[in-house]
């Protein structure tokens, strides 16, 4: 069969997206009708605040924005990964990398359209449902507001000649040039991201402004408002936060196409493509903690009583679940690593590590989600002597959370280690002693962390905070130092055999729905956090919230919204992988990639070259 | 088959999820409720208005135990007849005269003196956020004296406090600084009890002044003494001067954001220029 190629290849769902975009301009029309209709006779046109219907406004805000957020954090995270994907297909000159690029890609074009729509619905309802206080962000931040609007269109047309030039421009210099709008792409949605962080930590940590709320140039006007303190603790953390969530979610998406592949080819894909989607994930994962560590150190900086509110107060226990959700997180990735090592000839030699593995996450998960604070009655605290548990109560303050959470990140670099070297053989001489070096210094991270960790009880707060970073350092230089022994241990290392894509057990791939899910939540979670710490003010201390959704809902009212915004996007993105394979034909590339699998399942034959794992050429 | 039971278990995860926030413990949690106070209102009834601004608005409660250390802020069990010990200590550098005066003192001026063993990271509370009113203010005074003590604190009847009251817009030198607190923070010998160890020592301001002019690091716009006392007053973190006073003695850099901000707001024009003249006379004898 003719394969067509590229403007032909394109049309098919170049007419689903025209569709979309039909069905988006009628809602976003009625929309605004609705929000403009009027809900009474002599509406108050100065009012501060209006209220969609007997929704109020709070909600209706909440969910849009989460939704946005969602969709804005895929479209910017995943070119992050797809373009690094794309120069190792012209790198290594391989097909395939290029047809995982190219698959993740496809799923921004829906995406981009969605969080569009989603941002548009935004930005309607905080301008009909939060006037004054839109009104005063519109007066700092003017400039900024336009020039966002420029870059978003960049942004999207960048997307679409990237996406819809990819068959054309797919070789030689073409390529290249395919691959630097790509990089483009990335950049375009990095400055977008760096200006909402902008509006975001304004509003948490306001600068440039007097104690009235107008921009000052003695304190640093438009410039300084533009960088408040916390906006590259949050630039950072969102940063790698969005690459997390993306390669979460094209990890559920290559889970998705798996379970609904037929074809041994499909299936071998799939796994692949969930593999290096999960990769992603845990390697942004990796130092995510690290990063939402600095993120609350710098909120205590910049206010002390924002920083004990959001972990000593009202928001105490929203940490408690944090824990819940990361405890998932990290087990279900360590999980599928296991599980996908049964694929791999030769990984059965390391099933012995999943026990201890096992037991050091769930200890760790244990810690980290025991409460210090119990709700008690006067004769229940009289009884135990305070308001926590007299043993407990000690793994519930943050030298213990900080120690365990650093072992669950190397519990989890060693899963991968394991995962990496499975079908492995090393063949230096030196290869004993580096593989005691590499468990040494492991052990010795380990001992570094629990150290600090004890000896965290025993000093004041200040001293002990201070020491946290140590234990950060530790862990970082240790698996840095690990993983350069161990490029160096498998340069020419023999093959036990090529790992059985596409045999991967179908739990591995609930794993990866999991991971997603759980990020998803996550993240709606936090987005909560950043938003309850600031109390009653739309901006701290300076414009006060005085509607009459003023208060902070329960923990389990907060849940139940982010619940359903997960839901509404998994929905969503489910329609978006209906859509990406629509109109999908046979890719030219896997025709290649078959011999290689055929002649691993017959059993006989010269052994294939193994193939490349991603990360690792 | 396989599809659906992955779309059971993210469903799932998000119940769970669900599940576990709807089973811990809930309390929505109201920022500014306000309290209604009557003519008639008795000490305890003010005290017990002032648990509620303690638990709630006022936040107090995240940091302040009763009955109990807590990590960042001390106990206040005793603290209605406690206030008193403290203005008689031999480091006190704050206002008060009275027990009820340093309990004011420490809302509206909490680094007017830290009590040992702690570190000055309570925020003002007559201020945003928490900005509570002298209503308020005297309300959460009257738990405080309750808590050990004897009710006395009246609710003011205009709302000014009890330290800016009788110091209405001074014009001496003296008036200013007491009014403004400088002296909490900065030494100025030729001044009554401003003998603040937190910033520099204005003894040699015109000294100091020149000194920071010639500075490489200096980046305002002055280019006089009095236009550069001017400026530290209006925009206290353009420059920040080094030579504080250091917790392990000697001489250390200062930290910026400690000096208030707004006395641009709080100064008029004339209180300002007095305050201004007056610094630049400051110099080596």
């Amino acid at each position: 069969m003719q394969t067509a190629t590229g403007w032909r290849a394109a049309r098919p769902f170049r007419r689903h997206q025209l569709l979309l975009l039909g069905l988006a301009s009628g809602w976003l029309l009625l929309l605004t009708a609705a929000c403009a209709w009027p809900q009474e006779t002599g509406i108050d046109v100065s009012a501060e605040y209006r209220s969609l219907g007997s929704y109020g406004a709070r909600v209706p805000v909440w969910i849009v924005a989460q939704l946005h957020l969602y969709f804005a954090a895929f479209i910017l995270g995943v070119p992050m990964f797809s373009v690094l994907i794309e120069f190792i297909g012209i790198g290594t000159k391989s097909e395939r990398y290029d047809r995982l690029a190219k698959d993740f890609a496809k799923l921004l074009v829906t995406a981009t359209a969605l969080t569009a729509l989603f941002g548009a619905t935004f930005l309607i309802l905080l301008t009909t449902l939060y006037p004054r206080f839109f009104g005063y962000l519109a007066g700092i931040f003017g400039p900024a507001f336009t020039f966002y609007g420029l870059l978003f269109f960049a942004e999207s047309l960048t997307m679409y000649v990237y996406w819809y030039s990819w068959d054309r421009l797919k070789t030689g210099r073409g390529k290249l040039l395919h691959a630097s709008l790509g990089v483009l792409l990335n950049l375009w949605g990095t400055i977008i991201l760096l200006i909402t962080d902008s509006w975001a930590t304004f509003m948490m940590s306001p600068a440039g402004v007097d104690s009235a709320g107008g921009l000052f140039a003695a304190e640093g006007g438009f410039w300084a408002a533009m960088q408040p303190p916390l906006w590259w603790p949050l630039n950072f953390h969102r940063l790698l936060g969005n690459a997390a969530l993306g390669g979460a979610i094209v990890g559920a998406y290559a889970a998705f196409r798996f379970l609904g592949s037929h074809s041994a080819e499909d299936k071998a894909h799939y796994d692949w493509m969930g593999y290096v989607g999960s990769f992603v994930a845990i390697l942004a994962l990796i130092p995510l903690p690290f990063l939402g560590y600095v993120l609350a150190r710098e909120v205590y900086q910049f206010s002390q009583q924002m920083g004990i509110t959001m972990m000593g107060g009202f928001l105490s226990w929203l940490w408690i679940i944090q824990a819940i959700l990361i405890g998932t997180i990290f087990m279900a990735a360590n999980f599928y690593l296991w599980v996908g090592m049964e694929r791999i000839p030769g990984g059965e030699r390391y099933r012995a590590y999943i026990g201890p593995l096992l037991a050091v996450l769930t200890f760790s998960f244990i810690v980290w989600a025991t409460p210090r604070s119990i709700v008690l009655t006067p004769e229940e605290a009289r009884v135990l002597g305070g308001g926590s548990h007299p043993i407990l109560g000690f793994l519930g303050v943050m030298s213990g959370k900080v120690t365990v959470v650093n072992f669950m990140i190397l519990a989890t670099f060693v899963s991968w280690l394991l995962y990496r070297r499975a079908n492995r053989r090393e063949s230096v001489p030196w290869a004993g002693l580096a593989k005691a070096l590499q468990w040494a210094t492991i052990a010795g991270a380990a001992g570094v962390v629990g150290y600090i960790g004890i000896w965290g009880y025993t000093v004041p707060a200040e001293q002990r905070i201070a020491a946290n970073p140590n234990q950060v350092l530790a862990v970082l230089v240790a698996m840095l130092a690990v993983l350069v022994i161990d490029l160096l241990l498998y340069r020419r290392a023999r093959s036990l055999g090529p790992i059985r894509w596409g045999e991967i057990p179908n739990r591995a791939q609930y794993a990866l729905i999991l991971l997603a899910v759980s990020f998803t939540w996550l993240m709606g979670l936090m987005g909560y956090n950043r938003s309850a710490i600031r109390q009653n003010w739309h901006v701290w201390a300076v414009l006060q919230d005085t509607s009459a959704e003023s208060f902070a809902p329960t923990l389990g009212q907060a849940a139940n919204i982010i619940s359903l915004t997960a839901v509404i996007f998994w929905a969503l993105i489910i329609f978006v992988f209906w859509l990406a394979q629509l109109g999908e034909e046979q890719h030219p590339a896997t025709q290649a990639a078959v011999p290689a699998l055929r002649s691993t399942r017959a059993g006989g034959g010269q052994d294939p070259k193994p193939a490349p794992e991603p990360g690792t050429q | 088959m396989t599809r659906l039971i992955a779309l059971s278990v993210g469903l799932g995860a998000i119940l769970f999820f669900t599940l576990v926030a709807n089973s811990i413990p809930q309390s929505e949690k109201h920022f500014d409720e306000g309290v209604t106070v009557g003519a008639d209102i008795t000490p305890a009834e003010m005290a017990s208005l002032g648990e509620q601004i303690f638990q709630g608005q006022g936040g107090c409660s995240v940091c302040h135990r009763v009955g109990s250390l807590g990590a960042r802020a001390p106990d206040l069990a005793g603290i209605g007849s406690r206030a008193a010990d403290r203005i008689r200590e031999t480091g006190y550098a704050g206002r008060a005269s009275a027990a009820e005066g340093y309990l004011r003192e420490s809302l509206e001026q909490p680094c007017a003196y830290v009590v040992a063993g702690y570190d000055c990271i309570m925020p003002v509370i007559n201020a945003p956020p928490t900005n509570l009113d002298p209503a308020e203010m005297a309300l959460v005074i009257a738990y405080l004296q309750s808590l050990g003590g004897t009710v006395t604190v009246k609710i003011p009847e205009r709302l000014v406090s009890e330290t800016q009251a009788a110091q209405a817009k001074p014009t001496t030198p003296q008036g200013i600084v007491d009014a403004m607190g400088c002296g909490v923070c900065h030494a100025i010998p030729t001044l009554d009890k401003a003998v603040g160890q937190v910033g520099p020592d204005l003894s040699m301001m015109e000294d100091r002044a020149i000194a920071a002019l010639k500075s490489q690091d200096y980046t305002g716009s002055a280019s006089t003494v009095t236009e550069y006392i001017r400026e530290s007053l209006l925009v206290p973190n353009l420059h920040v001067a080094s030579g504080c006073p250091s917790p392990a003695g000697g001489l250390g850099a200062c930290i910026a954001d400690v000096m208030p901000k707004d006395f641009g707001e709080r100064l008029t024009a004339l209180q300002l220029e007095i305050l201004v003249q007056y610094l630049s006379t400051l110099k080596r004898p």
